[in-house]
């Protein structure tokens, strides 16, 4: 799922730097952690950045059926 | 006809007073099960144990009631004589004395209406069902990605939750069930509507809510329709009612209390700002580690560099070297020590050889001789003749002799 990716991403990237401050992995796997990380942070950043909240409304029509109509995000 | 003259002729009843003692309790207390006294404190007196014991009194009677310590822990009010309340309790009996008495749960000043009344009876229902309980609350998501919202579509609380939204948390979704949230049929219609929002997918959260209002106004989040959609709701439900100091019995039920629909928005919404300067902490918190492990590998790298470890292969070799010259030496003194044994044991021999043989005899002064002319070795005189020719061997050298005269 798309939507779950954000709180994965950010998992990720504390994850890594708990990884690389415990010390426990080598030189070359901290470098290449920290080439993830700012992939990552730019990635979130990008994602927060051009984010435009979407309102959607769930209706209910008379034979209980659930429908659901796109609004525009409101400023 | 007196019971005595009876065609059966039995004995009357006659009752054990622990017995009809206990016949009166259930009867008192299968008529009376729950039920509202309104009256004026008297006696009034809280025991240590906790427990509470008075009279409730008006012009005519006195009911004698007891709030036992758990119910007393939850009185709003210092009770005191005089003054006037109304209690919700069970009339039962005190068998061990003899006497009936109200057990009160609750206990309210009296003047408060009718919607109080039973907002204080549904809560203490509820509470007694376990609905309240914290275990059935579930935590927030941290970062939702849709959220559900039930409250009406046209009031201010909507408008506010997402203004709030789209500042803080704009990566969100929001889906809205909209919902009439008072009058008649409204508290049904929240409930379905939080029931609807359950069955769609990805719904992390439901802020349920309103604006302000009087009590009437808010009244259908005091019902228990609600309160038990909220309870069933698998995903986590923020109540968001009226103002800060309206309690409903959504709230609650509910995982967590709003004190108003903007601040359920502000509580579930993540603040876009804090998490991009949380990113910023966490990734120069990444290049600092990343830079220590540079240092310190550098660090280690130079150290073993000059340690004695990377020179000890050299000094291996010379050591090994330095031990079989070590070894060539002494083998080549204890072989020369074993030639020289050997030589000297074979000098021996020799010479022992040597003083056995007949020339060593003859180097003595020693001769040999051998009769002539078939050399037959000599060992006595009388072998001999006068002019017997003889040979005579020397150490060095032979002579040819003729025999003078023989003496034997």
């Amino acid at each position: 799922m798309k939507e779950l990716k954000f709180e994965e991403q950010m998992k990720r990237l504390e994850e890594i730097v708990g990884k690389i401050e415990s010390g426990e992995v080598g030189l070359d796997d901290s470098i290449e952690l920290c080439q993830e990380a700012s992939g990552l942070v730019k990635a979130l950043k990008k994602k927060l950045s051009e984010a435009e909240l979407k309102v959607q409304e769930l209706s209910k029509d008379s034979d209980g059926e659930l429908g659901l109509s796109e609004d525009e995000g409101e400023e | 006809m007196r019971h005595s003259e009876s065609s059966e002729s039995s004995s009357p009843k006659v009752y054990r007073v622990s017995e009809i003692t206990r016949q009166l309790r259930l009867l008192l207390e299968d008529t009376f099960p729950e039920i509202w006294v309104e009256g004026e404190v008297s006696n009034y007196k809280a025991h240590p144990s906790g427990h509470v014991y008075f009279s409730l009194k008006d012009e005519a009677g006195e009911l004698r009631c007891v709030m036992f310590r758990s119910d007393a822990a939850t009185l709003r009010f210092s009770p005191s004589d005089g003054i006037k309340v109304k209690a919700l309790g069970r009339v039962t009996v005190y068998e061990k004395r003899g006497y009936y008495q109200l057990q009160a749960f609750l206990l309210l000043p009296a003047g408060v209406g009718d919607l109080a009344l039973a907002f204080e009876m549904l809560k203490e229902k509820l509470k007694e069902e376990g609905l309240f309980g914290d275990e059935h609350k579930k935590p927030l998501p941290q970062f939702p990605m849709k959220i559900g919202v039930v409250t009406a579509s046209t009031g201010a609380a909507l408008r506010d939750i997402l203004n709030i939204m789209a500042r803080r948390w704009p990566l969100a979704t929001v889906l809205v069930r909209p919902s009439r949230v008072q009058g008649d049929g409204a508290a049904v219609e929240i409930a379905e509507a939080i029931d609807d929002l359950n069955r769609c997918p990805d719904v992390e959260l439901i802020i349920v809510g309103r604006g302000g209002g009087s009590l009437e106004d808010l009244w259908a989040f005091n019902e228990e329709v609600v309160a038990r959609a909220i309870y069933r709701s698998e995903v986590p439900v923020v109540s968001a009612v009226g103002h800060e100091v309206d309690y409903t019995i959504a709230d609650f039920v509910a995982g967590v209390r709003a004190p108003t629909p903007p601040a359920a928005a502000e509580i579930v919404a993540p603040d876009i700002n804090e998490i991009v300067f949380r990113l910023e902490g966490l990734f120069s918190r990444a290049l600092r580690a990343a830079g220590e492990r540079v240092k310190t590998f550098s660090e280690r790298m130079e150290a073993l560099r000059r340690s004695y470890g990377l020179r000890r292969p050299r000094d291996i070799v010379l050591e090994r070297w330095q031990y079989l010259d070590d070894m060539i030496r002494r083998m080549n003194t204890a072989m020369g020590h074993r030639l020289e044994i050997g030589a000297s044991a074979v000098s021996a021999l020799q010479s022992r050889l040597e003083s056995s043989s007949p020339e060593a005899t003859l180097s003595r002064g020693y001769c040999i001789c051998r009769k002539l002319p078939d050399r037959k070795l000599v060992t006595r005189s009388s072998e001999l003749a006068e002019r017997t020719p003889v040979s005579l061997q020397f150490a060095q050298g032979s002579a040819e002799c003729e025999v003078v005269e023989v003496e034997v």
